[in-house]
């Protein structure tokens, strides 16, 4: 296609009648409009048709006999015998098809099609998560808040110190007690121990039972059992 | 006029002659949006176009295009720029095109029920789940408006959401305005003897009968205005497009064109509620889908008469009649078209399908 345009008025031989054409085409194209709407057209039109199928016919119906018999010398199928295979083929895919579909909602139904929902589902808990952060942010910057912060920051500071100051490691030495003290009972005798670690170990449990027994005075607590 | 001036229109015309050779001889690249097949059956294809809006933009509901029977559906993407199909996609449509293709002698039985229930049924099946929606839009133009119709009152409960009728031939009772009715009348055309030769109602004969209907604008009157314009490049391209389409004609399946001219052209059954598919009648009352029914005012093929009625019929209650100017054609591929019909069809479906 040419991107040319010419800018002027060029030679054209048609320039000379256009005003005519144009001042005539819309007559003559009404009258044509009514010409092949008129039952004379229809007429005229369905009889050249006809007559063209019924001149046509006994060449067509040879051809086709012909054929069909030069297909079969040949042992080749004819037009007949492809056109049953297609419409075959057809009824075939239309089973496929509606297997597929049974395999899909099967699918569904297992759970374990829809990719596109579950992905869906996964952004919405997603958009969700970040709603929550960015409030929890929000909360986090208030004044309230930022006490709290401090004081968690204290409280850590000071489990920070008693783990420097091997607190850790005398607790485990009194459970360990407390366990030995609990298997000894079990089988009803005397724990095993050494008197000054007897003593050290009684003495906080004796403080703690009386503090008990001074604010809770008819409860029985657990010193009763370790004891 | 003087040597150099001689010298220069020559060239042009030259120029002229050879745009026109290549404009008659050639095939211009049409339907050309990216998409991509999601199912076929026989020759009829279910395509998908690729989105050109942002997700955040897309409408939820898909639209499927459906065409006639007889012409290729490129002309609703008819060249870039110029394609009501990219028109759709740019405003968030996700948006399917079935294809029914060639038909060949095999499918020479085809009638109405093989593609309102069998194929549409199962393209719109397959449609869902790709697009993972129970609700849908169906488009139908042409002689593809007749079987959406058919099947939007065979299966109302299809999901069917928005129903739009451009140029739709539904109703046949004015003879004398339909000049197809005339031609196609029994005491001048005998439709068995024509299938019983062809099989299929051959695709030259039918374009003939197209052309025919205005013989002066499309044997005369088209090709003068190329002529006229062949320094014109963006008319030259729109009439190369266009006459590619127009030139890529298809046969349509005799079972079908049987019915459509005896059961709707000679005894208008569809909307006098008498068509029976399948042993089943086709009750329009039964559409309950939002219509647009668009009608062209300077439709010769299918004249505004044929389109109007179906309103009263269908028990829809959110309805639209859209008259606009223009031809059965023009008015969604001609010039005209990006103005006025398809912002108002996109205007119509967007809240419709959220």
């Amino acid at each position: 296609m040419s991107d040319k345009k010419t800018t002027g008025a060029g030679f054209d031989f048609m320039d000379p009648w256009r005003g005519m054409r144009e001042a005539y085409m819309e007559a003559w194209s009404k009258s044509m409009i009514e010409a092949v709407n008129s039952d004379q057209y229809a007429s005229a039109t369905g009889t050249m048709l006809d007559a063209y199928l019924t001149a046509s016919a006994p060449f067509r119906e040879a051809v086709e006999k012909a054929m069909a018999q030069a297909l079969e010398q040949l042992n080749l199928p004819s037009r007949a015998d492809l056109t049953a295979l297609a419409e075959r083929l057809t009824n075939v895919e239309m089973r496929i098809d509606d297997l597929d579909a049974a395999m899909h909602r099967t699918e569904v139904a297992l759970g374990r099609s829809r990719p596109d929902e579950t992905e869906r589902r996964l952004a919405d808990a997603e958009a969700a998560l970040e709603r929550i952060e960015r409030r929890i942010e929000q909360a986090a910057a208030q004044p309230a808040f930022a006490a709290i912060d401090k004081r968690l920051d204290k409280i850590e500071a000071g489990l920070h110190r008693i783990h420097e100051a091997g607190a850790d490691d005398r607790l485990a030495a009194v459970l360990d007690q407390l366990s030995r003290l609990e298997a000894s009972l079990a089988q009803g005798a005397p724990p095993a121990q050494s008197a000054g670690r007897r003593e050290a170990a009684a003495r906080p449990e004796k403080e703690r039972s009386a503090r008990s027994e001074k604010e809770h005075p008819k409860k029985e607590t657990a010193k009763d059992v370790t004891r | 006029m003087s040597p150099a001036e001689a010298t220069s229109q020559f060239a042009a015309m030259e120029d002229k002659l050879k745009t026109l050779s290549k404009v008659l001889t050639t095939k211009a690249a049409i339907a050309q949006t990216p998409r991509e097949v999601v199912w076929t059956l026989n020759k009829a294809k279910l395509y998908r176009y690729v989105p050109m809006a942002p997700p955040e933009a897309r409408h939820r509901t898909p639209l499927l295009l459906v065409f006639a029977l007889m012409n290729r559906p490129s002309i609703l993407d008819l060249r870039p720029g110029h394609s009501f199909v990219e028109h759709m996609l740019k405003r968030g449509y996700d948006v399917y095109l079935l294809d029914w293709g060639v038909p060949g002698p095999e499918d020479s039985r085809h009638r109405f029920e093989d593609y309102t229930l069998e194929y549409m049924p199962r393209a719109i099946r397959k449609l869902k789940a790709v697009s993972n929606v129970e609700e849908f839009s169906l488009l139908g133009w042409c002689i593809g408006a007749i079987l959406t119709t058919i099947y939007a009152a065979l299966r109302p409960d299809d999901g069917l959401r928005n129903l739009l009728l451009l140029t739709a031939p539904l109703d046949f009772s004015d003879k004398e305005s339909i000049t197809f009715a005339k031609w196609t009348n029994e005491r001048y055309f005998d439709v068995d003897k024509v299938l019983d030769a062809f099989g299929n109602m051959p695709a030259e004969i039918i374009n003939y009968g197209a052309k025919a209907l205005k013989p002066v604008e499309n044997y005369v009157g088209n090709y003068l205005r190329l002529w006229d314009n062949l320094d014109n490049p963006n008319v030259v391209e729109a009439w190369h497009a266009m006459n590619t389409w127009v030139t890529d004609n298809i046969p349509m399946a005799g079972g079908v064109f049987r019915e459509l001219i005896v059961d709707l052209y000679r005894n208008n059954k569809l909307i006098e509620n008498k068509l029976v598919i399948r042993g089943e009648a086709v009750d329009l009352s039964k559409i309950r889908a939002n219509l647009l029914t668009v009608i062209a005012e300077a439709d010769h093929i299918t004249p505004p008469c044929q389109s109007g009625s179906i309103m009263e019929k269908v028990g829809s209650r959110d309805k639209e009649l859209f008259r606009i100017r223009g031809g059965h054609i023009g008015i969604m591929a001609g010039s005209g078209a990006a103005k006025n019909t398809w912002p108002h069809i996109d205007a119509w479906l967007a809240p419709r399908s959220k």
